[in-house]
């Protein structure tokens, strides 16, 4: 969506308009609908979708328009999948100690291209939780090592080594 | 394929070695055939990766109805919270003490609910024949106005929990006083939201929220710190 009418339909909703921030909404909600799915997984995608959208509204007030509104909802999904997250104690102890999922990827599907695609998503599930977070920040929505770093709360040296760990499992799968 | 190379793949692939490491990666990879491939594949990951964003569908189901389903809800949360009478403590043995307001301290909190009263009665008769407005409209973002700021919420919270701690210290003409003064504070608010609802960019409106929702603050305040004095 060309972001002068989001800047339009960002206005109007800071003053309370809601049919301006359901365009906002479905201008958006692929791509937030997505981040929660590969971040969290298919079953709760839904609901934190809809809280990411509730927590945006709640929050559009601050929305200065210094970036995109996009780019400023992207942060906020991003920061409501990573609490959630939290609270559904999916975070491991430690950073990525679940190593026996290395092994139960299933072998790709390359007949079409939708399948494939699909396939390489749930390729992403199946990483192990650590890597799967820091390669969908990283290669699927574009943050860098520092901000992701910043956003988990560890080092970009270990955000290097997870991103690194899950491309070499999704090349294996890829390869097969 | 060298394992000190295989780590700085991902690494020279996003551009993020320093220069000298960068030229050896570079070499390795004109002899390696292993890491040549690997590099290769890696890329393919990648690039697999970000088409993905763009590639993204809507979900199945329609989630809008949900999430305005969760605004309403949390447009009338605050509302309900600010109307509702802090509950009594459990029955106990009243204080010895017991606490009144003096008469210009009633007159000061019967004035303030007068002009509140007067002025949100004024809004709804000034408001009743304006048309609808065309789209649904909510209270704006919590930021808008004093009355459904977070802070302001928590200020009145936080006085409602000191005064039911306090309750039976004050005298039960005084409780009565203050809670009808308050219900009567809080029925302006709401009106006052309802008539924002109506015409959100009415500066008026705001102002005039804003104050009643800092009268109710003042309120609560002097009563907490009259319980306290005594």
């Amino acid at each position: 969506m060309p972001q002068a009418i989001d800047r339009t339909d960002v206005a109007l909703a800071q003053d309370g308009d809601t049919r301006a921030f359901e365009r906002l909404y479905r201008a958006h909600v692929a791509r937030v609908h997505g981040l929660a799915r590969r971040m969290i997984g298919p079953a709760h995608a839904a609901e934190i979708t809809q809280d990411v959208f509730v927590r945006a509204w709640e929050k559009l007030g601050t929305f200065r328009g210094e970036a995109a509104f996009g780019t400023w909802l992207h942060r906020v999904a991003v920061n409501v999948v990573l609490h959630r997250r939290a609270a559904l104690k999916l975070e491991r102890a430690r950073f990525g100690e679940d190593e026996e999922t290395l092994d139960i990827l299933p072998a790709p599907v390359r007949h079409a291209t939708a399948e494939f695609g699909m396939d390489f998503d749930r390729a992403i599930e199946k990483l192990p939780d650590g890597a799967r977070v820091v390669f969908v920040l990283h290669d699927v929505e574009g943050f860098k090592h520092e901000e992701i770093a910043s956003f988990l709360g560890i080092t970009s040296g270990t955000t290097k080594a997870q991103l690194h760990r899950a491309r070499m499992i999704l090349r294996q799968h890829l390869t097969r | 394929m060298s394992d000190r190379y295989t780590d700085r793949i991902s690494d020279y692939l996003d551009g993020t070695l320093d220069e000298g490491t960068r030229r050896q990666v570079e070499r390795h990879l004109v002899s390696c055939t292993e890491c040549a491939a690997l590099l290769a594949d890696l890329d393919r990951v990648v690039a697999r990766a970000r088409a993905m964003a763009e590639a993204d569908d809507a979900p199945g189901e329609d989630l809008w109805p949900g999430i305005e389903a969760k605004l309403r809800r949390a447009a009338e949360a605050p509302l309900a919270d600010l109307g509702r009478i802090a509950p009594l403590p459990s029955p106990r043995r009243a204080a010895s003490r017991r606490i009144s307001f003096t008469i210009p301290q009633l007159a000061a909190a019967c004035l303030a609910l007068a002009v509140v009263s007067g002025t949100g009665a004024w809004i709804l008769a000034r408001d009743r024949d304006r048309p609808a407005p065309a789209a649904t409209v909510l209270n704006a973002p919590a930021a808008a106005t004093l009355a459904g700021s977070q802070d302001a919420i928590r200020d009145v919270a936080k006085l409602k929990e000191v005064l039911a701690s306090r309750r039976n210290e004050l005298d039960p003409a005084t409780v009565r006083s203050l809670e009808e003064s308050l219900l009567a504070i809080d029925t302006a608010i709401r009106q006052g939201q309802l008539a924002l609802e109506a015409d959100p960019k009415n500066p008026y409106l705001r102002d005039h929220l804003d104050g009643t929702m800092r009268r109710k603050v003042d309120l609560m305040r002097r009563a907490t710190m009259l319980a306290s004095a005594n």
